[in-house]
Order: C-alpha cells, then structure tokens, then sequence
C-alpha cells in the first residue's frame, strides 16, 4: 500500500514536471552557459581497439543537435565504448571524433569544453556509497566548486541538486546513504546527477535497465519531454527495443563493432531488428 | 520396488563431468595445501621448543607467586605518574601523525594503480624495509641519535607506522572505485577535484579506521619503548620491576590498562562517525 501512495505521488510529480507551466531544469538555447552554438558531433572512421579484438571499426556518423538517439544492438556490439568514445573517457585507435565548429576531440582543449557540456548516465551508476544520494548528485557540479575549498557545496548548487533529485522523485530520500538505495533509485540518483549539469548533450548508458517498466516509461518521457523543449542532444543506449522506438528520433544499429543500421525510428522495423539481432549467441554458447 | 532414479547429468554430458572433475582437483589441491600448512606449523614450534613439557613445570607456580607478589596494586605514588603518562600519550598521538603525514604520499605512490611500476616498486621496497626494522631498535637508534625523552619515541613510533600505515593507505587506494572517478572525468573534472571529490570520501572512512588502529597499536608500543630509554610510562613499570615493586608495577598496569581502554572507547566512536557515518564529498 506504501509503495502505491509512492508511486502515485511520483507518477503525479512525473505529470506536473512535464507540464508546460514548470521551468525546466535543462537550459534552453538562449540560457547557454558559454553563448557559442552548441553544434554536433561527428564520428569520422573511428575504431577502437583492445589487443587484438576491434570493439569498433571504422564508425562514421554525425549526431546532430537536438532530437533524441538511441543505440541498440546485441551484447558485444560496442554500444558502451561508443558512448566511451562520445564521451572522450575512450581514445580511438583511428579515426577522430569532431565537435562541429570547435574542432578534434583530440585536442584537451576542445575535449575540455566538450566535456563541460556534457552530462553521462552510467551503467553502474557510478555513485559512491559511503554519501549521500544528495552529495551524489552534487559531484555532477563538482567543475563549479574549487577541489580545495574547505566551505561547504554554496546553496545555489545545493538548491539546483535538490532540484534535481525533486524532478526524479527521490527527494524525500535525499539524505539517505547511496548505499542503501535500491538499483533503481541509485539508477535515478545518476540521472539526476547528469541532469543537474544542464548538459548540451546527454549521454545515457542503459539508464532505465534498473527500473521497472512503468518508470522507466516515465523518465523516458521525461527526458524525451526535456531533449523537444531545451533542444539538448539525448544519445542512449538502450537495450529495450519497443523503448527505443518510442523514445528515439534516430536510431543506430551496432553489431559487432559496424554500424548496420543508421535511420529515423520508423524505419526500425521487424526485418531490421532481425538481421540485427541474427545469430545472437544462445545460452548454450552456440550460435542461433 | 525401487522407483525409476535420474541419470546423473555427469554420467550423460562430458562437459558436466569435466566441470565436476576440475572442481575436486582443486579441492584435493586445497586440502594438500592446508596440510603442508599445519606439518610447518607443527615443526616450528617443535623447533622453538614449544612441545618441551619440563620446562612448562614450574610456569603456573612462578605465575602464582607473581601474582600474589603483585596484590594488592600499589597507587601511593600516584602524584609521580603523571608527566610519564602524558609522555607516553603525547608519544602515541604525534608519533602517529607524524607516521600518517609521510605514509599518505609514500602509499599514493606506491598504490599500483596510481604510480607506474619503476616508482612504486622502489617505494613499495622502502616501506617494507621500514616496516621489518621493529619499533624497539627503531627506538634505539633514535635513543642513541637524538638522547632519551620522549622525542626518540616519537621518531621511533612515525619510523615505524609511516611503513604500516604506507602500505595500508597503498592497498586502500588500490581498492577505490573507479567509476565515480571517470564518471568526474567525463564532466571535465581536474585530476585534483578527482582527488578531492571521488578519492577522499571514499578513501577517509578507512584511513580513519587503520589510523585510530595504529593509535591503539603506538599507546601500546609507546609503552615498551620505555625499556631502551623512551620514557614514559613503560620507564616507569620497567623501573618497578627492576626494583622488585611489584604491588606499583601492577598499579601501573592497571593505569596503562585504563588508559587504552578508554582510547578503545575513543577510538571506537570515532571509527563509527567515520566508517558508518555518512561521509562528506
């Protein structure tokens, strides 16, 4: 009965974020931090390779601004260490990644301001345990406060964390230790960590594989709902397909390492999601 | 009649039985192991004498008379305790922080997966060379370097916890979760703000924790090292014993036991902010 009122509660705080009369939390063009235009990315010819094993080879394409992008594929494909690479925590082996009218990743400066504007939902969370989901959250505008500062996080950046955790409905456990959360409350701890940011570009690796079905619908729409009125790019990782159709403008297909499908959302149908997901090893470690 | 029992799966799939195969390999490996481990045990207290029964023949009586000798605890002398008992407190305190203050960045440097190996397997070296040489001999060297008191103590006690508490704050960078570390990365986070933000919370619980450990460990240690000249209250029940005091001897170690008790208790609470606590970023 609890966990009903609770979900109730959520579900109508879910109903009052997206509605149009609520400031958003993500900025908006005009509220740009820096003024510049935000422009895309482009991957041109990027592998990446560990010892001998090529987890993606020669990848091109462009992420354009705004709209929301999901990437699907079998286990294996090199879903994450694509997001690795957008993200620039993974160099290619060849080939770059170009930050429209900024230039190559490539060099720390503009991966510097690439990475100022960008927010990533990690697949493990990668919260720390020992604090508390508030804290978490705050490590998300850990580059606006000096690292040997001995006052505490200033009340702005306080407001916007608590802000934040309201928006993902964790609020009332904003004091909680991490630790003590469930998967899918640690799940969303991480996006708002990503979502204080006020990202131009919000990567997510599986963030909703956490949550069950109906809430991880909710924050879908939640982010689709933010990536429409703030123009942010939204890039996925989904492994829910039907999710991914729903969500995502364009969807790219990776298998083993190559783009095999690069297309709107409406062209991802049964035939492709075949030949996508074709001989996908079974459970006996056989081929299908 | 018997009902009908399963095929066990080994005897059907190879792949099963070659599983099940390698399993009790390794358990009669483990067994083998443990063995060899008790027969070394065995032989090495033989070795020490340990299984010499005569001599154990008078121990319980000589323990008795001890005992009685030392009862009831003599406290008449109690004024003159004081400054031996600060010595060996103040002992424990600085030598431990001092020995945190060197092992921090002697343990970041040598924690294998923040240092390349060409720096951190001399430093790694170091560390255990401080830590074999014993805190009594350490105390010895500095008695003769830098004359008795309490400052050869306090060098003694940091000599000797820079290299424990090296290697735990090595082994405990080791062990941090680098997730949240990249996570701070991707964000355009400085190597610093790393540091300080995903590092340290998740690192401090712990040092606290082995730090207030060495703190118990150094008030004990503080203690003998009175013996090579260290002061203290160690100087004070080596003097008793020598003089054949035992009823002050014993008051002694009642005081001294009192005094770690209550830095267990100390210690303990401290370690529960820290450890079960919540931790500040």
């Amino acid at each position: 009965m609890t966990s009903l009122v609770v979900g109730s509660a959520f579900i109508s705080r879910l109903c009052s974020v997206l509605s149009p009369r609520r400031k958003p939390l993500l900025p908006s063009r005009a509220m740009a931090a820096d003024g510049a235009t935000v422009g895309g990315l482009c991957l041109e010819h990027v592998t990446v390779q560990r010892g001998q094993r090529c987890i993606l080879t020669d990848v091109s394409m462009p992420i354009r601004e705004g709209g929301v992008t999901a990437i699907v594929g079998p286990s294996g494909a090199g879903k994450t260490t694509l997001l690795g690479v957008l993200n620039g925590l993974i160099r290619p082996t060849a080939g770059q990644v170009v930050l429209n009218g900024m230039g190559c990743l490539s060099s720390p400066e503009t991966l510097q301001i690439h990475r100022r504007r960008t927010a990533t939902v990690f697949q493990e969370h990668a919260l720390i345990d020992r604090i508390s989901a508030l804290d978490n959250v705050l490590l998300g505008l850990a580059d606006r406060r000096h690292p040997l500062s001995p006052l505490p996080w200033p009340a702005e950046l306080q407001e916007q964390a608590a802000a934040a955790l309201q928006e993902v409905g964790l609020l009332p456990h904003a004091h909680a230790r991490a630790a003590n959360l469930s998967g899918g409350e640690r799940q969303r701890v991480g996006i708002a960590r990503a979502m204080v940011r006020q990202p131009r570009l919000l990567l997510g690796d599986e963030p909703f594989s956490a949550l069950d079905p109906g809430l991880a619908a909710s924050l879908g729409s939640l982010l689709k709902g933010y990536a429409q009125a703030s123009g942010v790019t939204v890039v996925l990782v989904l492994h829910q397909l039907d999710m991914a159709r729903r969500l995502a403008d364009r969807i790219v297909g990776l298998r083993d390492g190559r783009v095999c499908f690069d297309g709107p959302a409406s062209d991802f149908d049964l035939a492709v999601q075949q030949h996508l997901f074709a001989s996908t090893p079974s459970l006996s470690g056989e081929p299908t | 009649m018997q009902p009908n029992r399963p095929t066990p799966l080994r005897d059907v799939d190879p792949a099963i039985e070659a599983v099940l195969c390698c399993g009790h390999q390794q358990h009669r490996r483990r067994l083998l192991l443990a063995s060899l481990l008790a027969c070394t045990v065995v032989l090495l207290a033989v070795f020490g004498g340990a299984f010499d029964l005569p001599r154990y023949r008078d121990t319980l009586p000589t323990i008795v008379q001890l005992l009685g000798d030392a009862c009831p605890p003599d406290f008449s002398r109690w004024p003159r305790w004081g400054r031996p008992l600060l010595d060996t407190l103040s002992m424990s305190v600085v030598g431990t922080c001092f020995g945190l203050i060197v092992a921090i960045p002697l343990g970041a440097l040598a924690a294998r997966n923040i240092a390349p190996s060409w720096l951190g397997s001399p430093v790694r070296l170091a560390l255990n060379a401080i830590r074999s040489i014993p805190g009594l001999v350490w105390g010895i060297m500095f008695v003769a370097a830098v004359g008795f008191g309490p400052l050869p103590g306090i060098l003694a006690l940091a000599s000797h916890s820079t290299g424990m508490l090296g290697k735990f704050c090595a082994e405990i960078l080791e062990h941090v979760d680098a997730a949240p570390g990249n996570a701070l990365r991707a964000q355009g986070v400085s190597p610093l703000g790393v540091l300080r933000f995903s590092v340290l919370p998740q690192i401090l619980p712990r040092l606290v924790d082995v730090t207030l450990y060495r703190w118990e460990h150094n008030l004990r240690a503080a203690t003998t090292l009175g013996v090579v000249g260290a002061g203290g209250i160690g100087l004070e029940i080596v003097t008793a014993f020598h003089l054949f005091e035992y009823q002050e001897a014993s008051a002694l170690i009642l005081l001294l036991l009192g005094l770690v008790s209550v830095i267990n208790v100390l210690g303990g609470r401290l370690r529960r902010h820290f450890v079960d606590g919540l931790a500040q970023p």
